[in-house]
């Protein structure tokens, strides 16, 4: 909105009255796949595409879902003048979130860094065990939002090289759903990719505003 | 000639079962669609089959393959409520 006074002039870009709710649905493909669009036709590279071999894998019931970055910050000190600048590093992005649903131990021995899954599927069971953990396992990660299921608007994050970091915990207390917290999803930089998306993306898909 | 303890009187007589190698006769190429490493027993030849991760591909007689094919993985994904069927196997080409 234009203030009658102190409105700065030339062109002027305002943000949109449009809100984004509630968390996005988490998708995980193992990284040795190639993204659905590599690059797409403006040189981005995001989606996935499921395989038999390296299918894509729904994280279901998520909550407490956030997105957050890290960075190495050093200040430039000069004795004479202070602060002269701040010099910025990105380090990682995080996706911290925790879920209700466990099942199947196929989804689940992933994000609790488990073993290999064993089904018998005459007896009905499946299992995995507890090991070492596989450092050497990164995930693409793609993670995209709806915002006007009528229009078919949406927004999606995306990295390329994601690792499940930090140790969980899975919480068993009376007359409360199992709930495994403390997941961490941490994207790395993929020197592969150009450097203007070694991490990852974020897109809008909006045909009636963009 | 060796002495020996065993006693005729004494002992107990056992039915042991061997299992009869099952040999497969005309066979049909299955793929696993299944994440991880899955087995099976045929339920005509009591063959056990074992599946080394999902994409990989071995033989299975004729006879099994019928019941193979019903077994599928059913997921009821929580948020959405919708429940999701997935076989487990595939014919390979």
């Amino acid at each position: 909105m234009a203030l009658v006074t102190g409105t700065p002039i030339g062109s002027i870009t305002t943000q949109e009255s449009l809100f984004v709710d509630s968390a996005p649905t988490i998708y995980i493909q193992n990284s040795v796949t190639t993204p659905l669009y590599n690059p797409d036709g403006d040189g981005f590279y995001w989606q996935m595409s499921g395989t038999t071999a390296h299918p894509v894998y729904e994280i279901g019931c998520p909550y407490d879902v956030s997105f957050s970055e890290n960075i190495v910050i050093n200040d430039v000190l000069c004795d004479t003048t202070g602060l002269q600048a701040t010099i910025q590093q990105r380090q990682y992005l995080e996706f911290t979130f925790s879920i209700h649903s466990l099942f199947p131990l196929s989804v689940l021995t992933v994000l609790m860094k488990g073993g290999t899954i064993d089904v018998d599927a005459s007896a009905g069971t499946e299992k995995f065990g507890f090991g070492a953990i596989d450092n050497s396992q990164f995930w693409h990660v793609y993670t995209p939002r709806v915002y006007d299921t009528t229009a078919g608007d949406y927004v999606w994050l995306y990295f390329h090289k994601a690792q499940f970091v930090d140790a969980w915990t899975l919480g068993m207390a009376f007359g409360t759903p199992w709930e495994l917290t403390g997941i961490k999803l941490r994207a790395v930089a993929d020197l592969t990719k150009p450097a203007s998306q070694i991490f990852g993306m974020f897109g809008r898909s909006d045909a009636s505003v963009i | 000639m060796e002495k020996s303890d065993f006693d005729v009187g004494n002992s107990k007589r056992v039915k042991v079962e061997i299992e009869p190698t099952v040999q497969l006769r005309e066979t049909v190429r299955v793929m696993l669609l299944h994440p991880g490493n899955v087995h099976y027993t045929g339920t005509v030849t009591g063959h056990r089959y074992t599946w080394n991760g999902a994409g990989s591909v071995i033989e299975v007689d004729k006879e099994d393959i019928e019941a193979l094919m019903k077994k599928k993985s059913r997921s009821c994904v929580t948020c959405s409520g919708i429940l999701v069927e997935q076989p487990f196997f595939e014919i390979a080409r």
